[in-house]
């Protein structure tokens, strides 16, 4: 019989993880699937992600895992907590200091197994990475194709007088 | 098998020439992603914090215009952003009013809150404003003109806003205000519950106040000629739902009434900002307000000051009174701070504080007393059972021992001592804790009125266990002198279970007599302190 404060997590490509469960329950998925299971020492698949990204996926929640505790303070209703907003740490931005393919990974990872905080925090990262920039400048960055056609474009153009109202 | 322990996965860090050769098949880039997860990206570019009570004016950007922007670069985007009604519920209206019209046609049924940065475009929006009315649920007018006041006060004292919920008109910090009157209709704003006006023609008596969250009152000259004190309390006293309250200039007068003493029966309030350029009516304010004991009450005191203020005018006793009967924490406090422009002070586990900051305009000419400042908190905390105190020295002169050590011996209970930016020997800190000093250099418990002494010995900070101290400059000689002066202690039981130095900067003084006395004295100083002893050059 293993730790039953642990259980080992399988990737798509197999690549296998022992986690404490307290981690992996930040993620609603596995922590539906960890109370529907029990006591197991059956290892849990995860066949949506691979190993590379399952394995920033573990680092993130191990380092939010007190994340709850910290926010449960008083003043939950008072002016403090209506300044709180979702900022994004220095260790998140780190965190999503990678390339931009295992970024979307990521976010699609925590999107399946239903991590919210990841999800939040990897799209304020993309939604500061669009923040000021041209839709031109978003297209080049993101490698999207302009389908719009050059009649659109001109409408565009000249619906474009609300920027240009400020 | 691999462990998730965080080191390891730092060295799992993935770049693209490490991943696995299947890796490049499941490549995920922005054009890959569902439609939930862009919903979500688009919403953080318009993901604005909500209003502060304390400056409901300084609103960040909302981000339309990058939503705007986003919108124009593909097909899939334009309809999400524009299919998604909650996008468009913040708006900032800038000198036009076409954002103030597109967005609330894409905004559908939502309610919404509208943000004028600037007054130009009000008159022309009064009739959008007016024809969305039943869903505006938050309006901010962060400045006001001679031509826009007869309008909005038109518009808010006749108009049906149901779902309004907050209201902030900024009409301080001009003369431009004159002749704005918020008057509001109770039966048209049902569901107002935060609100910033200015006295004039404001119903004290009106429902809205009873029902309010957060109250600021405005800047404006001439309030104390309306309303006095007594007058004001009554009208808190109809508020037991108020969570927020400012006052900012507007203070009520006392009508000479010094003995006047009102029980503020807030049951909810949990900030209190009080704000001026007269420590004397925030005195005169506090003097009449009566606290509750068990409430958890975050009052925060602000004073402008002009460079002409006296130092006698400044000190913390001059804004704060000793009153621990009306004011508790003077009686339940265990943690304080005080530096060259604040104090405050915090109940048992952080649960209330009481703070005051001094705001300058200018730097010029201005210099405070540290002294003072010491020796007041010292007599406004003597009765309270203080354990925890971080001392801040900045830019002003050092602390004399006299008063440092009146301080120290108003706070008998003291075990944890942080002194930042210790000018040495200017603020001889040393002196002041060695007990074998004479009674000329530092307050004896017979100096300090009403001193308590914890364990019937005279020793100053009798149950200190942990020493902070950050140097603002090596002098040569401290730490020998801080190891006599544990020496002294020790010898009548009084030992430190931590002691940390630190110096500011040390760069410049890498000196023989330095290092030789750093090594000398960490090893006395380790033979003097039950638990750590810590040195650290450059401490930030």
């Amino acid at each position: 019989m293993g730790d039953s404060n642990r259980l080992t997590l399988v990737a798509s490509d197999g690549g296998k993880f022992v986690v404490d469960k307290e981690v992996v329950q930040m993620s609603v998925l596995l922590k539906n699937m960890i109370e529907d299971l029990g006591e197991t020492d059956e290892s849990i698949p995860i066949p949506n992600v691979t190993s590379p990204v399952l394995t920033k996926v573990i680092e993130f929640c191990e380092n939010h895992r007190t994340d709850a505790a910290r926010t449960d303070g008083p003043n939950v209703d008072g002016d403090d907590a209506r300044m709180r907003t979702a900022v994004v740490s220095d260790w998140d931005r780190q965190f999503f200091d990678v390339d931009q393919d295992l970024m979307f990974e990521i976010i699609v990872a925590a999107n399946y197994l239903d991590i919210k905080s990841l999800v939040d925090v990897g799209c304020k990262v993309v939604a500061d990475m669009i923040k000021g920039k041209s839709p031109q400048e978003i297209r080049d960055l993101f490698d999207i194709v302009n389908d719009f056609s050059p009649e659109e474009e001109a409408a565009l153009r000249k619906e474009n007088e609300w920027a240009n109202d400020r | 098998m691999r462990y998730s322990t965080i080191p390891e996965h730092s060295q799992q860090r993935m770049t693209p020439s490490i991943l696995p050769p299947d890796y490049v098949s499941r490549r995920k880039a922005m054009r890959d992603m569902p439609a939930e997860i862009l919903l979500e990206i688009f919403g953080s570019i318009v993901d604005t914090p909500p209003i502060s009570y304390d400056s409901p004016w300084e609103v960040s950007e909302s981000g339309l215009e990058w939503l705007w922007q986003a919108s124009r670069t593909c097909r899939d985007w334009r309809r999400l952003i524009f299919g998604t009604a909650r996008f468009w519920t913040v708006i900032d209206v800038g000198r036009s009013c076409v954002p103030l019209q597109k967005a609330l046609e894409y905004s559908a049924k939502l309610n919404v809150q509208i943000r004028f940065r600037d007054p130009a475009p009000i008159p022309a929006a009064m009739q959008i404003l007016s024809d969305h009315a039943h869903r505006i649920g938050t309006l901010v007018v962060v400045r006001l003109d001679q031509d826009t006041i007869p309008t909005l006060t038109q518009f808010l004292s006749r108009t049906s806003m149901p779902e309004l919920s907050e209201l902030w008109v900024n009409t301080q910090g001009s003369d431009e205000d004159e002749g704005f009157a918020l008057s509001l209709q109770p039966n048209l704003v049902p569901n107002l519950r935060a609100v910033h006006f200015t006295e004039r023609c404001f119903d004290w008596s009106s429902p809205i106040i009873q029902r309010l969250h957060a109250l600021y009152l405005g800047r404006t000259s001439g309030f104390r000629d309306v309303c006095g004190l007594d007058e004001f309390a009554h009208a808190l006293e109809s508020c037991p739902e108020l969570k927020f309250l400012k006052i900012d200039g507007s203070f009520p007068a006392t009508n000479g009434n010094s003995q006047l003493e009102l029980s503020v029966a807030l049951p909810q309030l949990q900030h209190l900002r009080l704000r001026n350029t007269e420590p004397d009516d925030i005195f005169q304010t506090l003097s009449c307000l009566r606290f509750d004991a068990r409430a958890d009450i975050d009052v925060y005191v602000s004073i402008d000051c002009p460079v002409e203020l006296e130092l006698e005018q400044t000190g913390i006793e001059t804004i704060i009174p000793k009153k621990p009967s009306s004011i508790p924490l003077l009686q339940t406090a265990t943690r304080a701070v005080l530096n060259d422009l604040d104090f405050e002070c915090w109940g048992p586990g952080g649960r209330g504080r009481l703070a005051v900051t001094f705001e300058l305009g200018t730097d010029d000419g201005w210099e405070y007393c540290m002294d003072d400042h010491a020796f007041q908190c010292g007599s406004l905390l003597s009765q309270a059972p203080v354990t925890d105190l971080t001392i801040y020295q900045g830019d002003s002169p050092p602390i004399l021992a006299w008063e440092l050590g009146y301080l120290l011996r108003s706070l008998p209970d003291l075990v944890s001592l942080e002194y930042d930016g210790l000018s040495y020997p200017g603020t001889d800190l040393l002196a002041v804790l060695d007990p074998s000093t004479s009674s000329d250099e530092v307050p004896s418990s017979a100096d300090v009125p009403g001193s308590r002494s914890t364990d019937g010995s005279d020793a100053m900070a009798p149950h200190l266990r942990r020493l902070v101290i950050v140097l603002d400059k090596w002098t040569d000689g401290f730490l020998t002198g801080l190891g006599d002066c544990l020496r002294a202690r020790a010898n009548i039981g009084l030992t430190l279970d931590e002691l940390f130095i630190g110096l500011r900067s040390s760069h410049h003084m890498q000196s023989d007599q330095m290092a030789e006395e750093l090594q000398l004295a960490l090893k006395v100083l380790r033979g003097l302190v039950r638990g750590t002893v810590e040195i650290e050059l450059e401490s930030k």
